[in-house]
């Protein structure tokens, strides 16, 4: 059975590039350009896993995280966020909202793949 | 049948807002401990440049966001050097809703094009990554050369792939040696070599 | 491999053209393009490459993106969206209106509270009479409530017109012989929508993204605004968005067109999702 990430950055050519290394490996990608519309297919369909990154305009990624925690049918999926911050009171704040891991930006396909697997097979009843 | 024709009215409550406006009256309410007042009173200071700084100043406390919104959208509107001085400060707030907001209205305002060479050579690199996205926000013919710029000389790893990505929508053949030489600059950088290849194969026209 | 005859030159675009012209129309409208409308956007690619007199897709898509020819981006949206008004037009918005929104409406505010609602663009009458007919054929509140519906519309022409009611073939093609016997009366060319329907609905003229003309409109609990938004610049469509949020009574809902998402426009909104269709509220006061 096929495990759907979705990938939630404004800039199209990191969404390809997460995208890419999550197809690779075999799973389920669908993409959205900014948090409320991340929000809104996130209410339509289950995923087994949320990539979002920090810096988007509109809706950064925190409030985003701290939205989809607060109700909907992937309330408790788990959540990577990326960012270029390396201060340890942006992951702080990542994981205040909810957040399972916070990673920094370059990210390999290595760990990017190493976590979300991790991720999901925490997951699993 | 119980459709029942009403012609448009004004509100039950006597709707308060239809006497004339009072900026300063306004700008008091911009601090009311109702939201919808606040909110209304941002709205309706809609070309008030006198107003700028209780609008900006006011943004920075600001929970609601309707009324976040509203304020934003006023000073959008109003626009000009005042309103991108007022705005710029954020791009370096802690508050990353805050910081965000500012970077996607700030691209709807031309006058922040004086503000980008400031930007993009500003020394933190939380605040040029910002103004990469800001720059590719913004209607300006100067656009890929910023950008270009960025990708030439900027030492960060991630503010300069965000800004190989970004050329990839607004350059053109011509930028693909910077983009190759920048690559070069971070032989180790997985993104970097993801993003040149595929601005490259779109700028150069192929598949 | 599609196996259509090519069209003459120009030819149609690469792959990695067609993509990138997706990925910015997306970006703009939500509007996601799959493969099998490869050829319908070509074609008007193309066009559109042509009449801005383009050497090239690079010279004419640099152009587009840099946002400076507000021309260039209007003549793609036209060119690729599809402007037709009809009655019953995506009336699975109408079955939700019935099924999904005003049960909760009446949940949150009595059975017999009145209800009011808004249909902007109203074009020429289609969508506003169609709410209408809606509810008076599948609604059993209508017995009930009183129903107000008001349209508003930039275009005083189209008011005017909307005030006559009379209707050709084509706006009237997904409507039953039986509904246009309950409703309509025969007339040349086509069918008029009766005239308890049109005094029923009060038309008027007015500009959405006005937010002085918009005041007056308030305390609706529905709102239609469908394939407005998608065709005004950021900051036009973000205050068209907050007129529509101050038209609403707290609690209230909008609709919007099939393809079109608020994610695109203002984060004031909440989606909420009912069977198939996404509907955004207003929060209601004192909502987080």
């Amino acid at each position: 059975m096929s495990r759907d990430v979705l990938v939630v950055d404004d800039a199209t050519t990191v969404r390809m590039y997460h995208s890419g290394i999550l197809r690779d490996a075999g799973f389920g990608v669908a993409e959205a350009a900014n948090g409320y519309e991340a929000l809104e297919v996130l209410l339509e369909r289950r995923f087994d896993l949320v990539l979002v990154d920090v810096n988007m305009p509109r809706m950064d990624g925190f409030a985003f995280v701290s939205a989809l925690r607060r109700g909907g049918p992937n309330r408790t999926a788990p959540v990577v966020m990326i960012s270029s911050e390396e201060a340890d009171a942006a992951a702080d704040q990542a994981y205040a909202v909810g957040a399972n891991i916070y990673l920094n930006k370059p990210v390999t396909a290595d760990e990017l793949i190493g976590m979300v697997r991790a991720l999901m097979g925490s997951s699993e009843p | 049948m119980a459709l029942v024709r009403r012609t448009a009215e004004t509100p039950p409550d006597g709707d308060r807002r239809n006497r004339p406006r009072d900026p300063p009256a306004l700008v008091a309410a911009l601090t009311d401990p109702d939201p919808n007042v606040r909110r209304w009173a941002a709205l309706d200071l809609d070309g008030e440049t006198g107003a700028i700084a209780p609008l900006a100043a006011a943004l920075s406390g600001e929970s609601d966001q309707a009324v976040r919104e509203a304020l934003l959208s006023t000073l959008a509107g109003i626009g000009g050097p005042e309103v991108v001085g007022a705005l710029v400060p954020h791009l370096r707030s802690k508050d990353a809703t805050l910081r965000n907001t500012c970077v996607e209205w700030l691209g709807q305002i031309p006058a922040t094009a004086d503000a980008v060479p400031g930007l993009i050579g500003d020394d933190d690199a939380a605040v040029r990554a910002l103004a990469v996205t800001l720059v590719a926000a913004l209607h300006d013919p100067r656009v890929p050369g910023w950008l270009l710029d960025v990708v030439a000389d900027d030492p960060d790893a991630n503010v300069c792939g965000a800004a190989i990505g970004e050329l990839a929508d607004v350059g053109d053949e011509t930028a693909c040696t910077v983009i190759e030489a920048a690559a070069a600059r971070f032989p180790s950088d997985p993104f970097i070599a993801f993003a040149a290849r595929t601005s490259v194969a779109r700028l150069a026209g192929s598949g | 491999m599609m196996s259509l005859p090519a069209p003459t030159a120009p030819a149609g675009l690469s792959d990695a053209e067609f993509g990138r012209v997706s990925d910015y129309f997306y970006r703009r409208t939500g509007i996601r393009f799959e493969s099998n409308k490869r050829y319908f956007v070509d074609k008007r690619v193309v066009a559109c490459i042509r009449a801005a007199a383009a050497p090239s897709f690079t010279a004419w898509f640099s152009r587009l993106r840099l946002g400076n020819e507000r021309e260039l981006e209007r003549a793609l949206l036209n060119s690729l969206t599809v402007h037709e008004t009809y009655f019953f037009r995506e009336d699975y918005q109408l079955a939700c209106l019935v099924s999904d929104v005003l049960p909760r409406i009446e949940r949150e505010r009595g059975r017999r509270a009145p209800l009011r609602i808004l249909s902007v663009p109203c074009s020429t009458g289609e969508e506003p009479y169609s709410i209408a007919l809606w509810l008076l054929e599948h609604w059993p509140g209508i017995d009930e409530v009183d129903v107000s519906i008001v349209g508003l519309d930039i275009d005083a022409e189209s008011v005017e017109a909307a005030r006559d009611g009379s209707y050709g073939p084509r706006s009237l093609h997904r409507l039953s012989p039986a509904l246009l016997r309950a409703w309509f009366d025969p007339i040349p060319g086509g069918h008029r929508i009766k005239a308890d329907i049109r005094d029923a609905v009060d038309l008027s003229a007015a500009n959405v993204c006005d937010t002085a003309e918009m005041r007056r409109h308030r305390d609706y609990d529905v709102v239609f605004c469908r394939n407005l938004l998608i065709y005004f610049d950021e900051v036009a469509s973000r205050r068209t968005a907050e007129n529509l949020f101050s038209s609403l009574r707290p609690g209230g809902f909008l609709f919007l067109g099939h393809t079109e998402s608020m994610s695109r426009i203002s984060p004031i909104f909440d989606p909420v999702r009912f069977t198939e269709t996404t509907v955004y509220q207003r929060p209601q006061d004192g909502s987080p």
